[in-house]
């Protein structure tokens, strides 16, 4: 291996291994190719604008000499950016490095000779690869208009206003529509062209001699395109009795080609609205940091979904049939239709970062059953309910690793019974749990290093926060917990417990803000 | 202090009834089931039940068993809300004095289960999305709630009406220290004087305890009966 090519392996190990290199171009790629990426929005504004001022600044300087330093903008600023964003795209496009030390491996193996030169080819071909591709194209024709010592290169004024395609989601799903329906449209353009040459032929041959106005086989072909597209200027028309029963034909055939590209483009847009609608309710929820997933909508989650609106915390539902997800919308949520047992949704909706918890709502214990299993089978640790309509479910529920189980009949039952005996307690308890009064009912965690850590229920004096101990829930390990009610005065809190408390909504808020801060400067302290 | 109810007639033993049922039986009340279902019936005799097979819309089927016991609640638990409304009425047109709880599915029923004169409406569906609810925004708490609340705990809670001439009447809030006395939490109490309502202890406010106020109190069922005995003993 000569030394130059000793030199070109060893600086792509060297950028291989190069956390730097990897972190920014791994970074660039996402803001430049995934359009999900947080900063990836900011950098398409920047386009758009830089875009339409630029093209408002070369229509502007057809008629009347602008400015010096809009020229400027115009030349340097805008087409640099515009460069510095082809070359970097071309960058990120592939990794030269990998080809090489793929090669350079491959020859080690193979114990022939490491070839430079095929290296190189394959570099290229990638780099044309995407340098041939349409909105490569698109990206170097905008570049163009910049030099103004061509005239004719304004017209390419015009792939700056293309290059927006990059940067609108809603330009894009045009396109998309178009090339669904590719086939279709080629066998269209091919009949068009097909009559346009048959008609443009025939009017030539019968009219040539006749027709002052078609001199040429273009003036033909012009007049069959503007007869055939039932425009009609009417710069020209057939004079003889041949040359006018062509274009009779051919209006009629006019007619039904605009109708069938029309039923077209109309049925393509259709197909493609639903799933436009569906991007749509995934972007938004994309955009959420955090939030709940339901799974099913039924009564139940039409309450649920309506109380956690007024929570104002986000959550998006999932169901299966197309009615129910439209009954869903209607009532003013997010849902999407999907298969909430479908791995691949779940993973979609990254519930293992951004959920905070799953809630199996679905119409029969089977397919609650069915979604727990997969939701486990995605995420061990992500809180986990399901609703249970047939109690021999309960255990297969909690098999699927569900964390809690809801019944709507022991739920009632168990506050029937309470309600009957102590309807005081019970009331008071409801309107504090449901945020109805002043008061309210609050666990608290003793954090690491916070005034809580250490200290015995007699020395903390909870009274004087005009706070209610009602009880201790202690972490004994293995994700399980123990209650401990109303614990003695020589009970000592330890990190990881979580305190219950009843107090008034502003009582426990001076409470935990001085848990909280005591714990930020026990933190500070120590750093 | 609060007697517990004798007899509690229930209409239905499904899927709801079949749950409350049992749960009242467990309290130590005595239900007597009606249907108009006869599987619901068996299973409801088969548990231990005194169930009778009835027409709803025979009224002389539901006055000869309110003439047979003499019922303080009546409780309509069938699982279809129109069922529930129109037992209601029934209810209110044979006897009027009588409490009647009623379970429901949606809100709209609620509403007219409460024009037909229910005293409580439990709507189901809420109370579970409630409960869901709760245990998305804080699990351990609502676990701890139920566990006092609902579940078969030594733990209780009571309404203790504050009897004439017992120690309680006419002390102040602050002279008595339910923890360190009698190992219970005073919640709050209910002042006959002042409005009727609930008072949160946590207010600050120094009450004075009379009698027929009622307090409301957590703690191990022993302590509370030991509470309670200390209490009717010092009546003089």
């Amino acid at each position: 291996m000569n030394k130059i090519a000793k030199a070109i392996v060893d600086l792509s190990f060297f950028l291989e291994e190069s956390k730097n290199y990897n972190r920014i171009k791994k970074f660039l790629k996402s803001v430049l190719e995934d359009s999900n990426h947080k900063y990836s929005k900011y950098f398409n504004y920047l386009m758009i604008f830089l875009i339409v001022s630029s093209v408002i600044i070369i229509i502007d300087e057809v008629k009347h000499p602008i400015e010096k330093w809009l020229i400027f903008y115009d030349i340097y600023i805008v087409t640099g950016i515009f460069i510095i964003e082809y070359i970097l795209r071309l960058w990120v496009y592939s990794d030269i490095h990998k080809v090489i030390i793929q090669e350079f491996q491959d020859s080690v193996f193979l114990e022939r000779k490491f070839n430079i030169f095929m290296v190189m080819k394959s570099i290229i071909m990638q780099k044309v690869q995407y340098i041939s591709s349409p909105l490569s194209i698109i990206d170097i024709f905008a570049i163009l208009p910049s030099f103004r010592e061509l005239r004719i290169l304004r017209i390419f004024v015009l792939f700056r206003a293309f290059k927006l395609f990059r940067y609108s989601s809603q330009i894009n799903h045009f396109s998309e529509v178009i090339v669904s329906k590719k086939s279709e449209l080629f066998m269209l353009l091919l009949l068009f062209i097909f009559v346009v040459f048959l008609s443009g032929v025939s009017i030539y041959v019968f009219e040539e001699h006749k027709n002052p106005n078609i001199n040429t086989i273009y003036d033909a072909f012009y007049w069959a395109i503007i007869t055939i597209t039932t425009v009609g200027y009417g710069d020209i028309v057939p004079v003889t009795s041949e040359g006018r029963s062509v274009a009779a034909i051919i209006i009629l055939i006019g007619v039904g080609l605009v109708s069938f590209a029309t039923s077209i483009m109309v049925s393509a847009f259709r197909e493609k609205s639903d799933e436009l609608k569906a991007q749509k309710v995934k972007n938004i929820v994309y955009a959420f940091t955090n939030y709940y997933l339901i799974c099913g909508y039924s009564h139940l989650s039409e309450i649920l979904a309506a109380k956690l609106k007024r929570a104002g915390e986000h959550f998006i539902i999932l169901d299966n049939d197309e009615k129910k997800v439209e009954q869903a919308v209607r009532d003013g949520n997010l849902a999407y239709k999907a298969d909430a047992s479908s791995k691949n949704v779940l993973i979609d909706f990254d519930i293992n970062k951004k959920v905070l918890a799953v809630i199996t709502l679905a119409q029969d214990d089977i397919q609650n059953i069915f979604i727990s299993l997969s939701v486990r089978s995605v995420s061990k640790d992500i809180m986990l309910i399901s609703r249970m309509r047939n109690k021999n479910s309960y255990k297969k529920l909690k098999l699927a690793g569900v964390d809690k189980v809801v019944s709507a009949a022991n739920m009632t039952s168990m506050l029937v019974s309470t309600l009957v005996d102590k309807p005081i307690v019970t009331n008071a308890i409801n309107s504090i749990l449901s945020g109805k009064r002043n008061a309210r009912c609050e666990q608290i965690e003793v954090v690491h290093g916070c005034i809580l850590e250490g200290q015995s229920i007699k020395d903390l004096n909870i009274e004087a926060y005009k706070l209610i101990l009602l009880g201790v829930s202690k972490n004994t390990g293995f994700k399980k917990r123990k209650f401990i009610f109303n614990p003695n005065d020589d009970f000592v809190f330890l990190e990881g417990d979580i305190l219950i408390v009843l107090g008034y909504t502003i009582s426990i808020a001076n409470f935990k803000s001085i848990v909280e801060k005591s714990s930020i400067k026990y933190a500070r302290k120590n750093r | 202090m609060q007697e517990k109810i004798d007899k509690i007639l229930l209409f239905g033993y499904k899927k709801y009834g079949s749950k409350i049922a049992n749960n009242l039986k467990q309290n130590g009340y005595f239900v007597i089931v009606v249907d108009n279902d006869k599987d619901a019936i068996d299973k409801a005799i088969k548990q231990g039940f005194d169930a009778y097979l009835i027409d709803l819309e025979n009224d002389e089927d539901i006055v000869n068993i309110l003439v047979k016991y003499d019922f303080s609640h009546v409780f309509c638990a069938m699982d279809k809300d129109e069922e529930n409304i129109y037992i209601t009425i029934t209810m209110r047109s044979l006897q009027n004095n009588i409490d009647i709880v009623s379970i429901c599915e949606s809100k709209d029923s609620e509403k007219k289960l409460e024009l037909a004169g229910v005293k409580s409406v439990l709507n189901t569906m809420e109370a579970t999305a409630q409960s869901i609810y709760h245990f998305l925004k804080s699990p351990v708490m609502i676990e701890a709630i139920e566990n006092i609340l609902y579940l078969n705990s030594d733990i209780d809670f009571i309404e203790l009406k504050v009897p004439k001439g017992s120690f309680l009447d006419g002390i102040l809030v602050s002279e008595i220290n339910f923890k360190k006395q009698y190992n219970l939490i005073l919640m709050g109490l209910v002042d006959m004087e002042f409005d009727n309502n609930f008072i949160f202890i946590t207010k600050g406010v120094n009450h004075k305890i009379d009698f027929g106020d009622i307090l409301l109190l957590f703690g191990f069922e022993h302590d509370i009966e030991v509470f309670k005995k200390k209490l009717i003993e010092s009546i003089s």
